[in-house]
């Protein structure tokens, strides 16, 4: 029986970290190559390991015509200001939902539910039309409105539920001492509900800072594009000949930010995506 | 829209709710927390509402970027049928679909099944296999892109260290390993998901299910089926849902790998919105095809939901 159970459990090891390598793979090489010369990245055969360590790639990645770091603090301040009016929209929401009952409160939180059943593809062409009428197009601003309205169905649901479960003495004992609604929602709620927040966080900051599609369409000047949109000019390469270690790099900054805070918030973000989309 | 289409719409819970106390204070209770919710919904009027019901209005007209619309009644819904692209892209995007969704919900399966137990290593293979799940479609396609490369890339690195020497260079423009490439990207970027809410759909199952089955003599495969499978069934149906819905609204993977190659037999239905809306600038038409994917979306969905739920039910 004990034999049985230790080679079970080796086989289990054993697909576990083929499943771990295959996974993996695509995120190491690619992390190798942005450190390859050149020359190196040219060469045929191609190589794994580099040969030599160089820093270029990431050192020229604002000198092509194409500056990426450009389009990193582009997506950055994107992602803050999808995050900050996401965050305050639905936090605001969430109380109101999760603790004070009015005529049409159903209602409404099912409206805003039921918006994410929209394909946010299919809305881009009359969103298009409407951020044209606000002269938001080709702008940062723009592309903060749109996504937000993307993640606050999901980050008031989170805020909602996370609120909902704080324990209604606590906020009968605030109101007693003569606290006010909305600073109830400050002292006691938040510091509570920062789980749910994080989640929150990270939810809108993974899509704010992702978004393909949408920027591609709203932004028009290369000093206004978003990582993922900049990259498609690394594409396709000046003379028609592809940079190798400079599109690499640019798919490296573009995904280590969004890996590290997963790795460093993981157990949030989990139970933000269960806590979102099973109920 | 956070998520395409959620299976499930939460009940909204009543328990929670205040005691009633003095009618006076109610009534300000019920000002306040109308108050709170109001910007949202100001906001998703404007940017949800607003744009839904132009989506419809845009349909009727022939609206160029610049310039004034003209009403065209059903125009551009017959140009639409009629439209060869088009037609190839409903049955292409639908196509990609059924053959994505299968493989990526088995393999979910699989490693949900591998990792439901509690343990360190369980729970460090999770956070492993969720990792491609938080990188963008975007970036993880450039980075497919590079990888099937076939003078540079890592996939003919590995295939010629162990003494496989292929012809990649028509992956991506030639259809079927075009298709066989992003699919392979898609399953690699979200099977994480999917397997993270089959486990969780798992671990709701109780422990006393199995040792009464164990106890019965069923081994670990029959279990399998006649145990997790049914019981998961509500997990399953999401998942699908999920699965098909994204892959119905594919893009970023095929714009960026193969974009359209070859012949426009890989232009999916959102990336010919796309040509119409904002390379062609025929705004009106782009949204009438909008109009179009809503509804067919919300047909699939509604069968799926129709031929997936508990006959029980």
């Amino acid at each position: 029986m004990m034999k049985r159970l230790s080679l079970s459990n080796v086989s289990w090891w054993v697909v576990c970290s083929a499943l771990a390598i295959i996974i993996l793979f695509p995120i190491i090489v690619v992390l190798l190559a942005s450190f390859k010369t050149i020359g190196e990245l040219n060469t045929y055969p191609p190589t794994i390991w580099p040969n030599e360590v160089t820093l270029r790639n990431y050192v020229d990645l604002d000198s092509t015509s194409a500056n990426v770091w450009r389009s990193a603090w582009n997506s950055t301040v994107v992602t803050l200001g999808t995050v900050a009016l996401s965050l305050v929209l639905a936090t605001l929401a969430g109380y109101g939902f999760a603790r004070f009952k009015f005529r049409g409160d159903g209602i409404a939180f099912l409206v805003v539910l039921a918006t994410m059943m929209m394909p946010f593809q299919a809305l881009l062409t009359p969103l298009f039309v409407v951020l044209q009428s606000m002269g938001l197009i080709d702008s940062l601003v723009g592309l903060v409105l749109i996504y937000t309205m993307y993640v606050l169905p999901f980050t008031i649901f989170v805020m909602r539920n996370s609120m909902s479960v704080v324990p209604q003495a606590l906020i009968d004992a605030a109101t007693v001492d003569g606290v006010s609604r909305l600073r109830i929602l400050g002292t006691v709620m938040l510091p509570l509900c920062w789980p749910g927040v994080v989640s929150a966080t990270l939810f809108a900051a993974f899509m704010a800072w992702n978004e393909f599609l949408g920027a591609l369409i709203l932004l028009s000047s290369q000093e206004n594009f978003t990582l993922p949109v900049i990259l498609t000019t690394l594409q396709t390469g000046r003379y028609g000949q592809i940079d190798w270690g400079i599109l690499n790099a640019g798919v490296v900054v573009t995904m280590v930010p969004c890996l590290l805070l997963y790795l460093a918030l993981q157990r949030y973000y989990v139970s933000g995506l269960l806590s979102g989309s099973i109920r | 829209m956070a998520l395409g289409a959620p299976a499930v719409i939460p009940k909204p819970h009543t328990s929670m709710r205040h005691p009633r106390k003095a009618r006076s204070l109610s009534r300000q209770d019920s000002v306040f927390g109308l108050l709170m919710v109001a910007p949202v919904l100001v906001y998703t009027g404007i940017f949800f509402g607003i744009p839904t019901l132009l989506m419809v209005w845009m349909s009727l007209h022939d609206w160029p970027l610049l310039g004034d619309p003209t009403f065209v009644g059903m125009g551009n819904f017959s140009t639409a049928f009629a439209d060869p692209v088009f037609r190839h892209a409903v049955v292409f995007s639908l196509g990609y679909a059924l053959v994505q969704t299968p493989l990526v919900v088995a393999l979910a399966l699989l490693m949900a099944s591998l990792v439901r137990r509690q343990s360190k290593g369980s729970a460090l293979f999770r956070i492993i296999y969720l990792m491609p799940y938080v990188m963008g479609f975007g970036s993880s396609a450039f980075l497919w892109y590079w990888m099937v490369d076939d003078r540079t890339g890592a996939v003919k690195a590995v295939l010629l260290a162990v003494g496989i020497n292929v012809n990649q260079s028509a992956w991506l423009s030639e259809f079927i390993p075009g298709v066989i490439v992003v699919i392979t990207l898609t399953i690699w970027k979200t099977v994480g998901f999917f397997m993270l809410l089959m486990m969780s759909g798992m671990q709701s199952i109780s422990d006393e299910v199995y040792e009464a089955a164990t106890l019965d003599g069923a081994n670990k495969v029959k279990q399998f089926f006649f145990i997790t499978l049914p019981l998961l069934r509500p997990t399953l149906v999401m998942v699908f849902i999920f699965a098909i819905t994204w892959g119905v609204l594919v893009f970023d993977q095929f714009y960026i790998l193969t974009s359209g190659r070859p012949d426009n037999r890989t232009v999916s239905v959102v990336h010919w919105i796309f040509t119409n809306s904002f390379v062609r600038f025929d705004l009106g038409y782009g949204a009438a095809l909008s109009v179009l994917v809503v509804l067919g979306l919300a047909a699939i969905t509604y069968v799926q939901l129709k031929m997936l739920r508990n006959p029980e039910d």
